[in-house]
């Protein structure tokens, strides 16, 4: 990943000529010495200009150079003045395959300005070459993303796969190169001001300071992070998978008034777990196993279809007998019915009014979260509602707004938010504990109702047998057994599907597994160790240049940088009014060349170009800013590229860079002359 | 209990105190100014009467009253059908209010926002708190005038 400038050309056609200016620029330092408002600003600003990064400077559209390149200029000899009729920028950049390209980008033209133009090939230095040019725009819906979109093109020029982030309003957009840019160029203006960058806000991207710092550093949080809510949305597809299998199991079971034993209603990682869930069906008090009901059930059929069906003669005696000992039973069964539903009735009605004491404590509770809030919010508005004492008499008051009584205490908000949230779970409980009691109340229910449907089929036909000729057959054996075997064929259907389902279950406990390992692998926090090594090192980066520089506040060693954001912070806190303005200064020079930095030890997405426009060197010592050139300087050996432009003294400045390996330009007078 | 541990427990200083009385959030001093100070921010020129400040006090509190409010307006609810109580802590959060500066009252029959009032309702708009009421009061704006108030305090039709 790299970005090197070669060449600057800017070009002002006017009435009375050609005005402009040529700079070539080397791989390390390059220092642009200038008078004050002799165009120093102007340069850097082409080049912004030139790669249509000005929405990184304002939302507004408007060109960021001056007068000079856009209305009129006064030729620097004949102090007359000329309109500019046409002007231009162009720059020549190379990337890290040594692809290098011409950019030209029209400021006053008939062509419009939102047109971007790149020449395959180094146009500025080798001028004779005949190179393909290609039109990209910027600025337009689309220039960042589509493919004719100049700053789709300028990221893969640079080698850069932007990560797609958040906005506020939830959607997903690309990291945008103007969000990138401010970390490597410092503008004169608002740039020295903010760390890690001044960075456009309008583009709605959520946290868009960390997202940007994350992308250069190149650390994986990010994609961690999309990683992590990507398996919460597996483990929860996956879980509601396995609810859906086991709901439709317990239906199966329902309709022969079983119930299904030992299967977790979350999902489970053991197969034997699964393979060892079973169907229980009453009998008597008993659960038991469905499969040893079925075994008996059907020796019982068998026995039935061998024996031959029994006139009521035969069985006229036996069946006064069971008449009256199932009429008694029918009788108990009714009364155990009536009782549980008295019982069903109860539950209903205290879960209703457990849920209408749940919503009143929601209610109770949001309202006194607002009072806590109302009186923690903003200087003003605590002021103003957080009052414990009567603004016309001062006497203490008590934080209510019911009758005002001597000796009450009233509880303080805080406590009562407690108070509230510990009854709202005892609710809670009630609530659960209670549709766990209507779902086995119901099922109880249902079993008494089939099993009294039972008997008063079979009472049925043993009164019709009583009534019917000697000879004939006994209506209620035949009923038993056509009753037995429509059990029987039911219990089978249900152990059949209940395996099939089973195997399903397998299936997705398998997933589950496989969810929780990929879980397992994933850092606890968003770092990645090497994340974590990657931060260390660009926080000692920090450090030996703070301590280089003469930072004074507090010993560089303190100085830590936030994970959250990225800024530096001291002990845990942000720093910042307890900075002097040099030191603050100091900071943002060792910052934004520790970003840079780091990408000679580690891969980072830092394409190895920094641009200090006038870097305040005023504002800090002069052996600071000489140790800073010094530092900076460095830059040439590990292929990066430092621009400043300043108007320090140029006595001084000379001294400086006198001993220092980098590309110095003077400018006597206007940058931009009569060519 | 067995007899040790009750001694070994009586066997020392100990102190009752009552527990401080937990106040419903609605009757708090901040929840009932910020209401009040609401209400009259969605008023025609920053003013109601006392009628409409307790109607909309009233209404706005639970959901079965927003609602019944609601349904009032849309003619599903005959007014006289709609319960309205005058509560005292809405006069105590009013005093308040204007005590602190945030109100005047007008005649002894309306309330108006000060300059300061003003601010503080921009600054509550603006922050995270009474979601519920904030959006109520919004929806109540073109309807709750205070003709339409004084004829369903009347318990008249409002069409």
């Amino acid at each position: 990943m790299t970005f090197r400038l070669r060449q600057l050309r800017l070009r002002a056609e006017t009435s009375a000529g050609t005005y402009g200016a040529d700079i070539a620029f080397d791989p390390g330092l390059n220092v642009i010495w200038a008078d004050n408002t002799c165009g120093k600003s102007t340069c850097l600003q082409g080049i912004l200009y030139a790669l249509g990064l000005e929405k990184m400077l304002s939302p507004r559209r408007e060109i960021p150079l001056p007068y000079v390149m856009t209305t009129y200029l006064d030729d620097p000899g004949t102090r007359q003045r000329h309109n500019v009729l046409q002007s231009s920028v162009w720059i020549e950049i190379e990337n890290n395959r040594g692809v290098v390209i011409t950019v030209k980008r029209n400021v006053v033209s008939d062509v419009d300005g939102k047109l971007i133009s790149v020449l395959f090939g180094p146009a500025l230095s080798t001028p004779n070459g005949h190179y393909t040019q290609r039109d990209f725009f910027v600025l337009d819906p689309g220039a960042a993303q589509r493919e004719a979109g100049f700053h789709r093109f300028l990221a893969e020029f640079i080698g850069w796969q932007l990560p797609r982030v958040r906005r506020y309003d939830g959607s997903e957009t690309q990291l945008y190169v103007e969000t990138i840019f401010p970390l490597l160029y410092v503008e004169q203006k608002a740039g020295w001001s903010a760390l890690p960058a001044a960075l456009p806000s309008y583009f709605q991207i959520r946290d868009v300071a960390r997202r940007s710092v994350e992308f250069l550093l190149g650390l994986s949080t990010h994609e961690i992070e999309l990683r992590k809510q990507q398996l919460d949305l597996d483990l929860a597809a996956n879980k509601s998978a396995w609810t859906l299998k086991r709901e439709e199991l317990v239906a199966i079971a329902g309709s022969v008034s079983a119930r299904v034993e030992g299967l977790p209603t979350v999902p489970t990682i053991s197969e034997d777990e699964i393979a060892a869930s079973f169907l229980a069906v009453a009998e008597g008090d008993e659960w038991l196993p469905m499969q040893a009901i079925v075994v008996a059930l059907r020796a019982r059929v068998e026995e039935m279809r061998a024996a031959q069906v029994p006139t009521i003669e035969q069985v006229a005696n036996e069946a006064t007998a069971e008449l009256s000992k199932l009429t008694d039973e029918y009788a108990d069964r009714s009364a155990r019915r009536a009782s549980l539903f008295r019982a069903k009735q109860t539950e209903v009605s205290q879960s209703y009014s457990a849920r209408r004491r749940l919503a009143a404590l929601d209610e109770d509770l949001q309202k006194n979260v607002d009072a806590q809030k109302l009186r923690s919010l903003g200087s003003t508005l605590t002021a103003t509602l957080a009052a414990d004492h009567c603004p016309t008499c001062t006497q203490p008051i008590a934080d209510t707004l019911l009758a005002q009584r001597a000796g009450t205490a009233v509880m303080p908000v805080e406590d009562n938010i407690e108070y509230i949230k510990a009854q709202r779970a005892i609710f809670q409980k009630l609530q659960t504990r209670s549709a766990e009691a209507l779902e086995t109340l119901n099922r109880k229910l249902a079993i008494e109702t089939e099993k009294a449907n039972e008997i008063s089929a079979r009472i049925r036909a043993l009164r019709a047998d009583l009534v019917s000729p000697s000879s004939a057959p006994s209506i209620a054996a035949i009923e038993d057994r056509l009753r037995l075997e429509r059990r029987l064929q039911g219990m089978e259907d249900a152990l059949q599907r209940f395996e099939v389902l089973k195997a399903a279950l397998l299936v997705t406990a398998a997933r589950h597994a496989e969810l929780l390992e990929v879980a397992r692998t994933l850092p606890a926090d968003r770092f990645s160790e090497s994340d974590k090594l990657k931060i260390a090192r660009f926080t000692q980066l920090i450090r030996d240049q703070v301590a280089e520089y003469d930072f004074t506040t507090f010993p560089a060693g303190e100085i830590d940088i936030s994970l959250d954001n990225f800024k530096p912070q001291k002990e845990g806190f942000e720093i910042g009014f307890e900075l002097s303005a040099s030191d603050a200064i100091r900071l943002k020079w060792a910052y934004q060349l520790a970003l840079m930095e780091l990408g000679r030890h580690m891969p980072t997405n830092h394409p190895g170009f920094v641009v200090f426009d006038e870097p305040r060197q005023q504002e800090a010592a002069k052996i600071s800013f000489k140790h800073l050139l010094e530092r900076a300087a460095t830059a040439k050996s590990a292929n990066q590229q430092v621009i400043f432009a300043t108007s320090e003294e140029r006595d001084q400045l000379e001294r400086m860079v006198a001993g220092i390996h980098c590309r110095y330009m003077a400018f006597e007078g206007f940058i931009l002359q009569r060519i | 209990m067995s007899d040790l541990i009750v001694n070994a427990l009586l066997d020392g200083p100990f102190v009752l105190r009552p527990r401080p009385d937990p106040v419903p959030g609605d009757l708090r001093l901040a929840w009932g100014i910020a209401l009040a100070v609401l209400i009259l921010g969605s008023s025609r020129a920053k003013r109601a009467s006392l009628q409409k400040l307790h109607f909309l006090a009233h209404s706005v509190r639970t959901p079965q009253s927003r609602t019944s409010a609601a349904r009032v307006f849309d003619g599903s609810l005959r007014p006289a059908d709609l319960v309205v109580r005058v509560e005292p802590w809405v006069n105590r959060a009013l005093a308040f209010a204007k005590s602190m500066g945030l109100l005047t009252l007008v005649n002894g029959k309306s309330a108006q926002l000060t300059p300061e009032g003003l601010r503080l309702c921009d600054d509550l708009m603006g922050a995270p708190v009474l979601e519920e009421e904030k959006n109520f009061l919004a929806t109540m704006k073109p309807l709750a005038t205070e003709r339409a108030i004084e004829k369903i305090m009347r318990m008249e039709t409002l069409v």
